[in-house]
């Protein structure tokens, strides 16, 4: 009803460990779960009260930061531009290892795709032009194989493996 | 060797968050981890199948596979492993792929790109893109005319075009052939007709077998951009819902817009004017007036001087009523042109000039009779290469003192200008004396050395 009302309208959001969230409908209408809810239950009441089971409250919060950002950015015609881009890069700067990973989570599960794009391509920049040692050794991953196994793996796509910087 | 590896490490200990040691990334679901590829060269991605045995086989269900070694040259001896790889990328998996990208400066046989395109159409591709050597000629397999899922093709090979009968590409959406070969204009035609839903084309250094004349419609087109089709004489273009082009050095081609009712946005530039002056202006003349309704011209510096050579410019050009947005580009150290001038008689409704610096010798520059744009809509003027001289000055005047309307005047200055700070403040007193409003110096890279 209120959809053809003048008053900015609010969204509800709970998340897996039960807190309430107020969202401003333009912001929660970037989660395209959000948006589906309401897609299909069009007679919804104004207060209903959208579950979401697998996000908490942490990354949530982060995540409302950035859209709400974005929102702002393309309502004044900034998208795309050095503002943007200098936003992101401070986004990601503030965050930890776990918390990225929740956010990466959470964006999917939520299905934003223009976060989602940014984080992963966040990492695979990481990625690029790297060494096997550099990679594991900035994101911590383990190397479980053994010796023999490693050179078999690389020996099958030799030439995938030159030309990377130098540590 | 385990110390040497270590050692490694440590030096550039730059991690992702400092103190955080457990491993992120692979904890990620695959559907990210695959997501994440997306975004990769396959070269890159086939590297992380060393990480860990986490990894190991990951990377087998990517959608984007994008071999790119047009960058440098392969070390020694690689070559077999390289063609060897992207063999075995394209069959380890039936699975569909949105992408498969191949650029290489080295000569491939036309047999195995052919099994490629082959395969990369049953995994259902979406977008295909091939840059190879011009030195060896290749024809492409029917079997590319059978997809139903493509939706880009960019060719960048010598390669001759020819669509097998009855066959269409009837998703395609996006073409972009370079240094490709047609049979004749009606293979032309029937390649396009094939396309029912072509929304955007771009042929580059093209090569036309048996004619010297070609007509394309193609009604669903929204961005067309032709560049150096050498071979031709007359180029006509039928295409209503066309809104942006942009087209770059054809001459002695005649290329003829017809009915461009939707066109908003327009380039042009030409290099050629040295031989049959007249005639290149007369033909640019026509090429320009064919989108007199655009509410964006962009015009090289260089086919302003062609048109320059047309005594009656003012008189031959059609009025461009919607035109709010004019903008001359410089391809070195050019300056603008006279002929700019007629350009804004013919333009009442101009609210927007961005211009290279002006050419003290050009007297057209500064007209007695003030363009009714200047009188009553141009609002922003933005000058590039600008180092001060008395010309550039009295030209920026000439704006201030006419245009009633003006609100901001940027001045891109070059490099040693823009650290003269006092020359600065000189030429903003001056200026601001004849009309108050915004008037700022900056320095950018693109805008000041070089446009492209």
């Amino acid at each position: 009803m209120s959809k053809l009302g003048q008053a900015k309208r609010i969204i509800f959001l709970k998340t897996a460990d039960g807190q309430l969230f107020e969202v401003d409908e333009p912001v929660a209408m970037e989660f395209e779960i959000v948006k589906s809810f309401f897609d299909e239950n069009e007679d919804a009441a104004d207060d209903t009260v959208v579950p979401l089971p697998n996000v908490s409250a942490e990354p949530l919060a982060g995540i409302i930061e950035f859209c709400k950002a974005h929102v702002e950015f393309r309502a004044n015609g900034a998208a795309g531009k050095d503002e943007v881009k200098k936003f992101n890069a401070e986004y990601i700067k503030e965050k930890s290892n776990e918390q990225l990973k929740e956010l990466i989570l959470a964006a999917n599960y939520l299905n934003i795709k223009e976060m989602l794009d940014f984080l992963t391509e966040t990492i695979a920049n990481r990625l690029k032009n790297k060494s096997v040692e550099y990679v594991r050794a900035f994101f911590g991953i383990e190397n479980d194989f053994t010796p023999q196994e490693e050179e078999a793996v690389r020996k099958e796509y030799e030439w995938a493996f030159e030309g990377v910087d130098e540590d | 060797m385990v110390l040497q590896r270590n050692s490694k490490i440590r030096k550039p200990l730059i991690r992702w968050k400092v103190g955080a040691d457990e491993d992120l990334i692979s904890k990620l679901p695959d559907s990210i981890i695959l997501h994440i590829f997306s975004f990769l060269p396959i070269k890159v991605v086939l590297r992380t199948s060393a990480l860990s045995t986490r990894w190991k086989n990951l990377w087998t269900s990517i959608s984007n596979i994008d071999f790119d070694e047009c960058g440098h040259y392969l070390q020694l001896g690689m070559k077999p492993s390289f063609l060897d790889s992207v063999e075995k990328v394209l069959h380890r998996d039936p699975s569909c792929i949105r992408k498969f990208c191949f650029r290489c400066i080295m000569d491939v046989s036309a047999s195995r790109i052919n099994s490629w395109i082959s395969v990369a159409v049953t995994r259902k591709v979406q977008e295909l893109d091939l840059s190879l050597p011009h030195t060896s000629c290749f024809e492409l397999p029917d079997a590319l005319f059978s997809s139903d899922t493509l939706k880009i093709l960019r060719l960048d090979m010598r390669v001759l075009f020819k669509v097998p009968p009855l066959k269409h590409l009837s998703n395609l959406k996006t073409l972009r052939l370079w240094s490709v070969t047609f049979e004749g204009d009606q293979s032309t035609e029937q390649i396009l007709s094939g396309c029912p839903v072509l929304g955007e084309l771009d042929l580059y250094r093209c090569f036309w077998k048996n004619t010297v004349e070609v007509t394309v419609s193609v009604p669903t087109l929204r961005t067309l951009e032709i560049s150096s089709l050498h071979s031709l004489r007359l180029f006509r273009i039928y295409a209503e819902n066309l809104i942006s082009l942009k087209c770059r050095s054809c001459f002695p081609v005649q290329v003829l817009l017809c009915n461009m009712s939707s066109l908003k946005d327009s380039l042009f530039h030409e290099e050629y004017y040295g031989y049959k002056k007249k005639e290149c202006a007369q033909r640019a003349i026509k090429l320009i007036g064919g989108a007199h309704n655009v509410e964006t011209l962009t015009l090289s510096n260089d086919i302003l001087e062609c048109l320059s050579f047309e005594e009656n410019l003012h008189t031959c050009l059609p009025t461009f009523h919607t035109l709010a947005h004019l903008k001359v580009i410089s391809s070195n150290y050019g300056h603008t042109n006279g002929a700019l001038m007629n350009f804004l008689l013919k333009s009442p409704n101009v609210e927007s000039l961005e211009i290279p610096s002006v050419f003290h010798r050009d007297n057209r520059l500064l007209l007695n009779i003030v363009p009714q744009c200047l009188k009553s809509c141009l609002k922003t003027v933005i000058i590039a290469f600008f180092e001060g001289y008395v010309r550039e000055v009295t030209f920026l005047k000439y704006f201030l003192k006419n245009a009633n309307m003006l609100e901001r005047v940027t001045i891109f200055c070059t490099r040693n200008y823009s650290t003269n700070l006092e020359k600065q403040n000189n030429v903003y007193h001056e200026l601001q004396a004849i009309r108050r409003c915004v008037i700022e110096f900056r320095y950018s890279w693109t805008r000041c050395e070089r446009y492209w």
